[in-house]
């Protein structure tokens, strides 16, 4: 941007200014002091920024109300084209930046067109300062002194952070920028005063730490309540133990009190008890045992002389016993016959049953039969032909007859012999009703036919006459057909062959549309001929079928109903007539062999008649009865053998019957041998025979037998009783004996004599145990009494040899020390208690806990803070040899060039501007390459490298296309004469070499000459307001 | 496994005396349930003794330090032995670091059923109903390790058990006999050996961020056979709990925490409903690493975090840890930029041809200086280089030169 006019109206000293054709180099605006040179500088920052320094001084001036606002012009040119800014300046309480009151104007050709709005405006006006911001404004590009001191030390402002991020030229971020970042971060942290967030949290961490221990000191008083407890828990345990002593006392000595009495006649009683002197040691039991022996020695001799007195009744009784000694020295012979008298009653009846029943009549029967008998076994064998075709013939007659029974003659019955007839006739009428339904049907579907045929000849005879359409199609061919035939002709003139080619087809359709239609005419005859064919065809097969039916007709009778229901009737009596002539077939060939078993049967009856005959006739020869069936012969045969058989059986039963009645005679002596021997008489009877006789001696001498063998048996048991009796005595005298013995040791072991008074001597001792149970008695109800309190003797030795006064005086003592131990109790177990509600009151403090978390959360922000402080320690010292790298070989683009300005300036004395990328420092080597801080500069020496510095970063500004005017008011003054010179020298240069519009304020001449020698523009400024009011001032007080 | 014929809760390292640590910030609503974490955890395993109706408890160091703890502890434990002395339960009692003899003057508040048992009081015979010894030793002296020549071997049938402190060489014991080493001193479960059975409870409550995870006590049963069976009892009542997100160059502020919101729902169903305190960690690369090399987007994130409401559960996001690529891509190394000359320059120093960093030199002097001093002389060589590794990112973001206002941004965006 350069600015080629500027108009400005009560702009602070200003009333009214105009400068016009500004050069687009060094513009040299020369005045004296307070000429308004400043202002002007001034009024370019604010004609771009808003910024009205005046705006106070104007308020305070008397009417400022009535004054109008101050109005700057200016006419700037860029790339994009000239414009007009102007803007009105607030006149604010204070100086403030505005973006408000400025108008925008393009000036493009003739024609101006200002831009709309205020926004509008300000935006424009921010594209044409290309982004630059009022403070780099006035520490770059329109600078005093003041300002360029101000960059001089490079401290945090924009335009020295702009310096050092020049060092992004070569990469993409700032070297600078990440150790700002990174000392900024760390300081914050802790910087190098040792201030900071870790010093801030050590600090917090120390406070809360004592404030932790001034909490923990006096929760720490739990240990001593804890340990002043466990001294009175001591206590208290002493305490209880003697309180419990002194209780357990004083409960022996209100016992003792208690059990005096029974104390005093427990003495009584073991005074009276030795008064009794020496007993002889004899117990009660033992008094009772002496007494038991002697009712046993009197119960044992009562029982010996009873047992005595039994045994001589039993050997009475056994001596008046009837016995027979012969008869019981011959027992076993009598038991053994006893014992055969079933077997010889057998006997005796066999033999009786036998010599009865033999009478001469019955064995002349016997003989007789016996003869029959032999004669019907000779006679079997011959007989047995005969008997064997009588049955035969029998067995054959009875198969035919029962063939005979299951078929037996049928009935025949006269309406079956026309069956056959009636069916014919049925069958041959309902075929002919079949026939006729048949033409019927036929009839019908022939009329059909026949209207169908009808249709079709109507559709035929239409067809015959040629449809539009077909004779159109036809003719319309036919006729272009000879159209093109014509034409053709009609060409051959013109073009032969398209002439002939047109013929030819004319000729062609002509003859395919007569083709055609000749054809059509030809397929519709044929139609019609075999419609006219198939139709007489119908009509002779309709005549034959209704002569048919005429035929049929005749031959059924008429008024029958509907053929279809005759011929259902017809069919049922066929059906019905079938059967019945079936069943007269099988009839036919029932009654053929019904007839033919019945011849069988009666030539089976013949056969048998004969057969019969020749078995009476061998009968008869034999001389056996003609009546005799073949059967009755074989019953009569086996009955013969059967008499014959039991005849040598009872032969030999008598030959037998007479040797057992030799036996019977054997025993029969015995018998009497045996009666006679136990002298009984034997009763004799001639009407019974042997064996009765027999057994009745057997009987008699039995019934003697068990009356001995009843004796005998009370005699032993008689005698069993007396041997039992014996040992019995024999036992109670040995126990009698027994107790004897027993009895005088009892009495030497008691050291009693056997003639002391047993009665005299257990009064005394009864008397002695009456005082012993009394004493027993005391002492159980003393030891009651004590129960788990003490000991019985404890109680004795309290009751042994003290009065009772000495006991009352001894409970009194007791009760007294017991309620001072209770009080005392009482007021330690307070103490616990009180110590026991501190400590838990002490336990939910939680101060501590809440100290603790908090001390931890310090802890963890500590350990956080001093993690991150290393990382970035770590991590600027890692780029700390990068630093060193870019500081020597890759210092920005700017210093290298303000090195050469500096170099210019001061004549090659200081060659090298440089900057330490860690702490912000500026600094300069000379000549002899020492380093220098630009700290450390003389004033004449900082303001050409600051200088330098300004039209560096200008000559950066303008490569990056942001080209501002440099407004320069009046830094030469501290420059020495060569300084000012070379300083000159370079600003021509820059100027003009860079294309730079620069303002040069100055009130100094010699700088005016030398500008003026360079070439530069130079303007002497006029009177300002303020100079104007002064010269009329000094002019009237002058006049 | 047979029935068992002993039973027993081993528990260790409850530290009454220390609350929670490593959180830099502390959630208002959750102070008191912080303060109360450690007192219920060791309540639940009495609790468990006295609900498993056991033989007796083993306590193995590390219980409480009454320098440091306050009365509250004190107490507390007081109580809780005199809950298993009612019901007949003896407490044999290891000491550890923290709890020697020497510094317990708080004993003779304990019940009679707490054994303390250490050098010559170290061999206790501990009487089963079913008539059986059981045979418990506790260590000769109060160390930091455990040497196995100090407990003689088992010379009889009876189930011994050996009790001891610190850390252990688990192969060195197998040789001796015992049944079952109960150790203390290390607050992460764990199992060392099978054969003996050397086990380690580890603490019941989680203090800090490092301490994940459910912590417990075990449960010990012992048959006739001499088998032993371990089941852990979960006790803690405040969890922690640490996970980890995988970003890439595509991951988004929204997927990132959509990520972590499904992590955290897996932690809150692991926590069963108790407190879960949360430490990220943040790995991989892309912009979302980088922008969270800056300690205010790590603030910023971690408030954002917790401002959420979780489902009405309590969640405290704890920290962030981001862990950038162990390695850079290799043409950063050769390119002609600060960054470039910085990653040679890093390597260079890992290569050990570089001198090596100094972060004490700039501390200024005086107290402050010697306490970071100190601090950072106490930290580990791990911990140094974890420090070269996270400067080495840092500069590496620094020096990127990419937009942080783009590379930044919090979960309710």
């Amino acid at each position: 941007m350069r600015i080629h006019s500027l108009s400005l109206t009560d702009f602070g000293c200003w009333q009214n200014l105009s400068l016009g054709n500004l050069s687009g180099h060094i513009n040299v605006l020369h005045g004296p002091n307070e000429a308004g040179k400043s202002t002007l500088m001034h009024f370019l920052r604010g004609m771009f920024y808003g910024h009205y320094p005046f705006a106070s001084q104007v308020l305070a001036e008397e009417g400022s109300q009535e004054k109008n606002p101050p109005v700057g012009i200016l006419g700037v040119e860029t790339a994009t084209g000239k414009y007009r800014v102007e803007r009105t300046f607030s006149l604010g309480a204070r100086p403030v930046l505005s973006t408000g009151g400025v108008s925008v104007e393009s000036l493009v050709a003739d024609e101006s067109q200002e831009t709309e709005g205020q926004g509008a405006s300000a935006t424009t006006l921010q594209v044409l300062l290309s982004g630059v911001d009022a403070a780099m404004y006035q520490n770059v590009f329109a600078f005093g002194l003041d300002e360029m001191e101000a960059i001089g030390v490079l401290g945090q402002t924009e335009a020295g952070d702009y310096l050092y991020d020049l060092s992004a030229g070569v990469d993409r971020v700032s070297l600078a920028r990440v150790f700002r970042s990174l000392n900024s971060e760390r300081d914050a942290l802790l910087d190098s005063t040792g201030e900071g967030e870790i010093a801030r949290l050590l600090e917090e961490q120390g406070a809360l730490q004592a404030k932790r221990d001034e909490v923990a000191e006096e929760l720490g008083r739990y240990r001593s309540l804890i340990s002043e407890r466990g001294r009175l828990e001591g206590k208290l345990q002493q305490l209880d133990s003697s309180a419990e002593e002194e209780k357990t006392r004083a409960a022996i000595c209100d016992l003792a009190a208690a059990l005096r009495p029974s104390w005093e006649k427990m003495q009584e009683a073991s005074a009276s008890r030795e008064a009794l002197g020496v007993i002889p040691e004899v117990t009660e039991a033992q008094f009772l045992a002496l007494e038991e022996l002697d009712t046993q020695e009197n119960f044992l001799r009562e029982q010996s002389r009873s047992i005595e007195e039994r045994i001589a009744e039993a050997a009475e009784t056994l001596r008046a016993l009837p016995l027979r000694e012969a008869m019981l020295r011959d027992g076993p012979e009598i038991e053994a016959l006893l014992a055969q008298r079933p077997w010889i009653a057998s006997r005796a009846q066999n033999i009786d049953r036998f010599s009865g029943e033999q009478s001469s009549s019955q064995r002349q029967a016997r003989a007789e039969s016996l003869e029959l008998g032999v004669q019907v076994q000779e006679a079997l064998p011959r007989l047995r032909n005969d008997a064997r075709a009588l049955k035969e013939a029998r067995a054959v007659i009875r198969a035919a007859e029962a063939a005979a029974r299951d078929h037996p003659l049928p009935v025949a019955e006269q309406e079956d012999e026309d069956a056959a007839a009636q069916l014919q006739a049925v069958e041959e009428r309902a075929a002919d009703l079949k026939r006729r339904i048949q033409l019927e049907q036929r009839l019908l579907q022939l009329s059909d036919t026949r209207q169908d045929l009808e249709l079709q000849f109507e559709g035929l005879l239409q067809r015959k006459v040629l449809s539009v359409r077909v004779l159109l199609v036809s003719g319309s061919l036919f006729s272009l057909g000879v159209m093109l035939a014509c034409s053709g002709l009609f060409l051959l003139s013109v073009a032969t062959w398209g002439g002939i080619l047109l013929t030819l087809t004319g000729i062609g359709g002509s003859v395919a549309g007569g083709w055609l239609k000749r054809m059509l005419q030809r397929a519709e005859d044929r139609e019609w001929d075999a419609a006219e064919r198939q139709r007489e065809l119908l009509a002779s097969q309709q005549q034959q079928a209704e002569a048919d039916c005429q035929q049929i007709d005749q031959r059924l009778d008429d008024g029958r109903g509907p053929y279809a229901v005759q011929l259902r009737e017809a069919e049922k009596q066929c059906a019905t007539l079938q059967q019945a002539v079936a069943q007269q077939r099988a009839n036919a060939g029932s009654r053929e062999v019904a007839e033919k078993l019945a011849a069988e049967v009666a030539e089976a009856k013949a056969a048998y008649q004969e057969a019969r005959r020749a078995w009476q006739r061998s009968l008869h020869a034999e001389g056996l009865p003609a009546k005799l069936s073949p059967a009755a012969v074989r019953r009569l045969a086996a009955r013969c053998r059967e008499e014959a058989e039991v005849e040598k059986r009872n032969a030999a039963l008598r030959a037998e019957a007479v040797a057992q009645q030799e036996e019977l005679a054997a025993i029969g002596r015995q018998v009497e041998a045996l009666l006679e021997k136990a002298h009984v008489a034997a009763v004799e009877s001639h009407d019974l025979s042997v064996g009765q006789l027999l057994l009745s001696k057997i009987d008699l001498l039995a019934q003697e037998w068990s009356e001995q063998t009843a004796l005998f048996a009370e005699r032993k048991q008689l005698r069993g009783l007396r041997w039992g009796l014996a040992r019995e005595h024999r036992q109670c005298r040995r126990q009698l004996k027994l107790l004897q013995q027993r009895k005088a040791r009892t009495f030497i072991d008691l050291g009693l004599s056997a003639s002391e008074d047993l009665q005299q001597l257990a009064q005394t001792c009864a008397t002695a145990r009456g005082y012993e149970a009394e004493i027993a008695s005391r002492k159980a109800e003393m030891v009651l009494a004590c129960g788990t309190t003490c000991e019985f003797e404890t109680v004795v030795s309290e009751l042994d040899g003290v009065t009772e006064d000495q006991l009352r005086q001894e409970r009194e003592r007791i009760a007294k020390q017991r309620k001072k131990t209770g009080e005392k109790i009482v007021e330690l177990a307070q103490q616990r208690a009180r110590l026991g509600e501190q400590l838990l009151s002490l336990a939910n403090d939680r101060r501590d806990a809440y100290l603790q978390l908090e001390l931890s959360r310090v802890e963890a922000r500590l350990e956080t803070a001093t993690s991150r402080w290393r990382d970035l320690v770590c991590t600027a010292q890692l780029l700390d040899s990068i630093r060193r790298c870019y500081e020597q070989q890759r210092q920005p683009a700017a210093l290298q060039e303000a090195s050469v300005y500096l170099d210019q300036m001061t004549d090659g004395r200081y060659r090298r501007v440089w900057t330490r990328l860690d702490r912000e420092m500026l600094c300069v080597d000379d000549f002899q390459g020492r380093s220098l801080p630009a700290s450390s500069l003389s004033r004449g020496t900082r303001e050409p490298l600051m200088l330098a510095l300004r039209l560096a970063l200008v000559s950066q500004f303008a490569r990056r296309g942001i080209r501002m005017p440099l407004v320069l008011d009046d830094i030469l003054v501290h420059f020495d004469a060569e300084r000012a010179r070379l300083a000159v020298t370079l600003l021509q240069e820059f100027a003009s070499a860079g294309g730079h519009q620069i303002f040069f304020f100055t009130c100094h001449k010699h700088l005016v000459t030398l500008l003026t020698e360079m070439g530069a523009e130079v303007r002497l400024l006029p009177e300002t307001r303020a100079r104007t009011d002064k010269a009329a001032s000094d002019h009237s007080q002058a006049a | 496994m047979a029935t068992p014929i002993f039973k027993c809760i081993h528990a260790s390292d409850l530290h009454l005396e220390q609350t929670f640590s490593g959180m830099e910030n502390l959630p208002v609503a959750l102070l008191d349930p912080l303060l109360d974490a450690p007192y219920l955890a060791a309540e639940s395993i009495f609790s468990a003794a006295l609900s498993e109706n056991v033989d007796c408890m083993l306590l193995t160091g590390d219980i409480l330090s009454p320098q440091e703890a306050g009365p509250r502890s004190v107490l507390f434990l007081v109580e809780q032995c005199e809950r298993l002395a009612q019901r007949g339960i003896p407490v044999y009692w290891a000491p550890g670091g923290s709890d020697p003899p020497v510094r317990w003057q708080a004993a003779s508040l304990l019940p009679p059923n707490v054994h303390r048992i250490l050098g010559k009081e170290r061999e206790i015979i501990h009487r089963l109903q079913s008539g059986r010894e059981v045979r418990l030793l506790g260590p000769q002296e109060n160390r930091q390790a455990i040497r196995p020549g100090d407990y003689p071997a088992v010379e009889d049938e009876r189930i011994s058990l050996a009790l001891g402190y610190g850390t252990v060489r688990p192969e060195s014991l197998g040789e001796l006999g015992y049944h079952y080493w109960a150790l203390g001193g290390v607050h992460l479960r764990e199992t060392v050996a099978r054969e003996p059975t050397v086990h380690y409870p580890g603490t019941p409550q989680g203090r800090s961020p490092q301490e994940t995870g459910p912590r417990g006590c075990t449960l010990v049963e012992i048959d006739t056979d001499g088998l032993v069976q371990t089941s852990p009892i979960v006790t803690d009542a405040v969890r922690w709990g640490r996970y980890a997100v995988e970003v890439d160059l595509e991951t988004t502020t929204e997927s990132l925490y959509a990520k972590m919101r499904s992590e955290l729902g897996r932690g809150l169903i692991d926590a069963a409903s108790r407190p879960l305190l949360i430490s990220w960690r943040i790995a991989g690369n892309g912009p979302l690493v980088r922008g969270l090399q800056a300690t205010a987007a790590v603030t910023e994130w971690l408030e954002q975090l917790n401002a959420v409401d979780c489902d009405g559960a309590a969640v405290w996001h704890v920290g962030i840890e981001v862990i950038c690529p162990a390695e850079y891509p290799e043409d950063w190394y050769a390119e002609e930029t600060i960054r470039g000359e910085f990653l040679r320059t890093l390597k260079e120093l890992q290569d050990d041809s570089a001198p090596t960093l100094n972060p004490v030199e700039p501390l200024p002097p005086g107290s402050v200086g010697d306490a970071v001093s100190r601090r950072i002389a106490e930290q580990s060589d791990e911990q140094t280089a974890l420090a070269v590794k996270r400067a080495a990112d840092l500069g590496v973001y620094l020096l990127s030169g990419e937009d942080e206002s783009s590379s930044t941004g919090h979960p309710t965006d």
